[in-house]
């Protein structure tokens, strides 16, 4: 049932498919252009695998959600959104229990909006990356850092980069 | 409302099984102009068909959110979720309190601060722990 280039020497391959499903059980108003509901179901089938082989752990996950039509869209429209791709990937190496590194990479793409059979031009490609790295210094206290970036790589999305620094006690 | 299902191969054990089921409902809200609330549901359905990889118990988490947004510089908040079995679950009966008060801070136009408690209260083992964190962001 192994897997993957270390199948001779894997220690552990965890996979998990699931799904999840969305109601349009929020408030929506048909002459609001911003509402809390999106007066539509969404279905997301989701499947990842880590797999752990000494010190060195992968994680890689892929999920698609899939929408249906809002027919009560502002002003009597009809809003339509292709499906949305996900696929993203961890890599973590723990030195010793309590320090190790992470890199991560991840890309979603999709999600073009039509209104009325016609595209709004706004498809999604987003990329993402991540590094990571946490040390504890006794049982109770440790700090945390990471530089996390998104980029789109179409015309609609933010382009930003961010650096959480974070210590945490516990008692 | 999300159905795993989850493979393990761990030499020399192997199992199949299909997870638990999880739903989540939720209703938000403005209590006021600066003071934005969130009330939920979380439900862990006992639909595992294999006892070894966990769970074997219906639980249920309602939460509670606050956040008061109404000055830029800061916003606290405070989230309470409520950890319990409504049936009788043997070994795997939970009774659990955890609560949160974050508080997050503008420094400057890219730097903000974040300073967070939290404490959490296990009834059945009679425990408590706690956690406090603090940090910086720059975007």
């Amino acid at each position: 049932m192994c897997c993957g280039f270390f199948s001779d020497f894997v220690d552990v391959v965890d996979r998990v498919a699931g799904g999840g499903t969305t109601f349009p059980t929020g408030e929506y108003f048909e002459d609001k252009r911003i509402n809390l509901g999106t007066n539509r179901f969404s279905f997301t089938p989701q499947f990842g695998a880590v797999h752990t082989r000494g010190k060195w752990t992968t994680e890689l996950s892929t999920s698609v959600s899939f929408f249906t039509d809002n027919d009560e869209f502002f002003n009597g429209k009809e809003h339509h959104e292709d499906p949305y791709l996900i696929g993203q990937g961890h890599l973590i190496y723990t030195f010793i229990p309590g320090l190790w590194l992470g890199a991560s990479l991840g890309y979603g793409y999709g999600g073009e909006s039509l209104i009325n059979q016609v595209s709004a031009d706004d498809r999604k490609g987003n990329l993402g990356w991540g590094l990571s790295a946490g040390i504890s210094v006794t049982r109770n206290f440790g700090f945390k850092i990471a530089c996390i970036g998104i980029q789109p790589r179409e015309d609609t999305g933010s382009d930003n980069d961010t650096i959480p620094i974070r210590c945490s006690l516990q008692w | 409302m999300r159905t795993p299902v989850r493979i393990t191969t761990l030499s020399p054990y192997d199992a199949r099984c299909s997870g638990n089921s999880n739903s989540s409902t939720r209703v938000a809200g403005r209590s006021s102009p600066g003071l934005r609330r969130d009330t939920g549901l979380n439900a862990d359905f006992d639909t595992e068909t294999d006892s070894s990889l966990g769970g074997n118990a219906l639980v249920l988490r309602p939460t509670l959110a606050l956040r008061w947004d109404d000055n830029e510089r800061l916003n606290p908040g405070n989230n309470v979720v409520y950890n319990s079995t409504p049936q009788e679950e043997q070994d795997n009966d939970v009774s659990a309190l955890e609560l949160q008060f974050p508080f997050v801070f503008k420094l400057t136009g890219q730097w903000s601060g974040i300073a967070s408690y939290k404490p959490k209260w296990n009834f059945l083992s009679e425990s408590d722990r706690h956690r406090l964190e603090v940090g910086a962001t720059r975007m």
